[in-house]
């Protein structure tokens, strides 16, 4: 089994993943009690009027015919009109999606590099003082959870320190940079406005350590277990009897086979950073979609919420995809395993 | 006989669990939690606090001896609130608990055994489905779509919780269906449900109790995530989760409304987590 058919065989499953996602999240919205145009028109509406929506959201026809139309709906990137905003929704999304994907990213950058580096340096240094401080540290980061990292970070740096802004993206006053990509950091460095990256990375240390805190501490615990355990492996064994660098074989032998638990690792951990994202978004007032989502669904805002939804379960199974293909290329052993 | 080697074994695990002190630890929490949820209107010292109570002279008073958690906006004593909280929480968790671990076993038996036949592939595909949207948001988008009660945040949780049991039994059930001893029974005529419930699961009850305890703590976080976001039991009723989020707009000055009840659901998330550790080393099982 070579890595092109891995690659395809897994694509096909995504697909087919993504197409039942999308199923489910339609009908997990659909079966929403009262009626959705009468919720959105309001009291006041009258009869004719809430007859008029009925028709224009196709809620009369069957629900199979519902599906496809919002499916081709949704190719089209047309997820319908937020019945709070009165906005399309796509535009909603197109707003707040990059604030989120800011904060996912930077986070799983904060998860790999620091996760994969602590594990290195708690193996090399195995019981002494850096190994047993970031032992502690792991086991602080997982059993307190990430809201509780949030309220308490945010109480500490933000207000009894002063040190850290408490909440949203930019300080008040301070300019959003020119859209290219959404992302504040980047489209400042882009335009050469560095004083609005130094802020908005100031923004964003706080909500990036919350969600990142949990899957960081795992990832370090298990990069070190995997590190002991293939020290004591035969082919490293050889590599010190040809009196090769202990430095080069820990960079070169060791960490590749012992990051591989830690990259599978760090897949479920990927997908679980879009849902954190939901409560952090709360906690720092993060205008992202997460934030957006709960609002539409406080407001039964049936189309806002089947859009948000989708939008994550494509990004958890996106994540989840890109991840078993990075296992797939460094473990040998499970391209070979499939079926 | 069979009587004195059980109790023998029982002894033995009993032995081995207390073995790890931090096990010890998250048994002592639970009991204590359990505890004081099930007694809560004799443990809390202002019971009546837990209901309809207004005392605007008592309002936001710091931690002190008379309110060792402070009060609320409307006078109400945090700490009985929080064990009243306890309660709300615990009794989400095991119903939650309850309801899923059955169906979900019930359902990965049932796919594992049949795993040749169409039915067991379905089932499969159905909790492939339900697995690949993150937990908290297939919670929160059901409680979205149903009004507000206690039962629906039951009924939320529980869509969300039901996949990772069935998954788990039907990954061991593949793997002990071709073993001598089920074969056997199969050739020996004796029936489906027999061999299900009398062979194959309690081959798979030590995993299965593991996995409940330590789900026990993530369904009580999404509970309170659920009732932080306000989609979940209404007020006045005390739920860690609502209180955290009426806590929130107070910060930083009356820091005690969020702090305290943070630290109760950080104490539930910990016991369970640190027995179900200690369950996981005793049993060698828990998730693949």
């Amino acid at each position: 089994m070579n890595l092109a058919g891995f690659l395809i065989r897994r694509t096909i499953y995504m697909m087919m993943t993504l197409v039942a996602i999308s199923i489910l999240v339609f009908l997990l919205t659909r079966v929403m009690p009262g009626d959705p145009a009468k919720l959105a028109l309001g009291n006041t509406a009258t009869k004719e009027m809430v007859e008029k929506l009925r028709e224009e959201m196709h809620l009369n026809d069957s629900l199979p015919i519902q599906y496809c139309k919002w499916i081709a709906g949704v190719f089209h990137g047309d997820f319908g009109r937020s019945y709070y905003s009165y906005r399309a929704v796509i535009v909603d999304v197109k707003e707040f999606l990059p604030a989120t994907l800011e904060l996912v990213v930077f986070a799983v950058v904060v998860l790999t590099v620091a996760g994969i580096g602590f594990g290195v340096l708690a193996a090399a240094f195995k019981d002494r003082w850096i190994d047993q401080g970031i032992r502690v540290f792991a086991y602080a980061g997982v059993s307190i959870p990430y809201f509780l990292w949030g309220i308490f970070l945010l109480l500490i740096f933000g207000y009894f320190l002063d040190l850290l802004p408490t909440g949203g993206r930019l300080t008040y006053g301070l300019a959003a940079p020119m859209r290219i990509t959404g992302f504040y950091t980047i489209d400042g460095a882009l335009t050469g406005n560095w004083r609005v990256v130094g802020d908005a990375l100031k923004h964003l240390i706080m909500p990036v350590v919350s969600i990142s805190v949990g899957g960081l501490n795992l990832a370090a615990r298990i990069t070190r277990a995997g590190m002991i355990d293939n020290q004591r492996a035969d082919y490293i064994q050889v590599a010190q009897s040809l009196n090769i660098p202990r430095r080069i074989i820990m960079a070169k032998y060791l960490l590749k086979p012992s990051v591989i638990p830690t990259v599978s690792l760090l897949g479920m951990e990927l997908g679980v950073l879009v849902s954190k994202a939901f409560l952090v978004e709360l906690i720092f007032n993060w205008p992202g979609i997460s934030r957006y989502g709960i609002a539409a669904m406080l407001n039964k805002d049936v189309n806002a919420i089947t859009a948000v939804v989708l939008i994550v379960g494509v990004l958890y199974v996106g994540m989840n995809f890109v991840v078993d293909v990075a296992v797939g290329f460094l473990d040998p052993r499970t391209r070979l395993q499939q079926k | 006989m069979g009587n004195a080697r059980r109790r023998e074994t029982m002894r033995r695990s009993y032995y081995k669990f207390s073995q790890s002190g931090m096990s010890v630890v998250g048994l002592v929490i639970v009991v204590i939690l359990g505890l004081a949820a099930a007694f809560a209107p004799w443990v809390a010292p202002y019971p009546h606090h837990a209901g309809l109570y207004i005392d605007f002279s008592a309002k936001f008073e710091p931690p002190s001896l008379k309110h060792p958690c402070g009060t609320d906006g409307i006078g109400r004593d945090v700490l009985s609130r929080i064990i009243f909280g306890f309660r709300s929480s615990l009794f989400l968790g095991i119903a939650v608990t309850l309801f899923v671990m059955p169906l979900g076993t019930v359902l990965g038996l049932l796919a594992g055994y049949h795993t040749d036949r169409w039915s067991g592939t379905l089932v499969m595909r159905i909790t492939d489905v339900f697995l690949s949207l993150p937990p908290l948001v297939l919670a929160l988008t059901v409680a979205s779509v149903l009004p507000p009660s206690i039962w629906n945040g039951i009924l939320a949780l529980s869509m969300a919780s039901w996949p990772w049991y069935t998954r788990m039994v039907y990954s061991r059930v593949t793997s002990l269906r071709n073993e001598p001893y089920i074969l056997r029974a199969k050739l020996a005529g004796i029936g489906t449900p027999h061999i299900l419930f009398k062979e194959l699961l309690p081959n798979c009850a030590s995993q299965v109790i593991t996995k409940m305890t330590l789900e026990m703590g993530s369904v009580v976080l999404m509970g309170a995530t659920l009732s932080f976001v306000g989609l979940g039991e209404k007020p006045p009723s005390p739920g860690l989760g609502t209180m955290l989020a009426d806590g929130a707009q107070y910060l930083p000055v009356q820091w005690w409304l969020t702090v305290f009840p943070g630290v109760a659901i950080l104490l539930i998330v910990v016991g369970f987590n640190l027995l179900g550790d200690g369950l996981r080393d005793l049993y060698g099982g828990g998730d693949t």
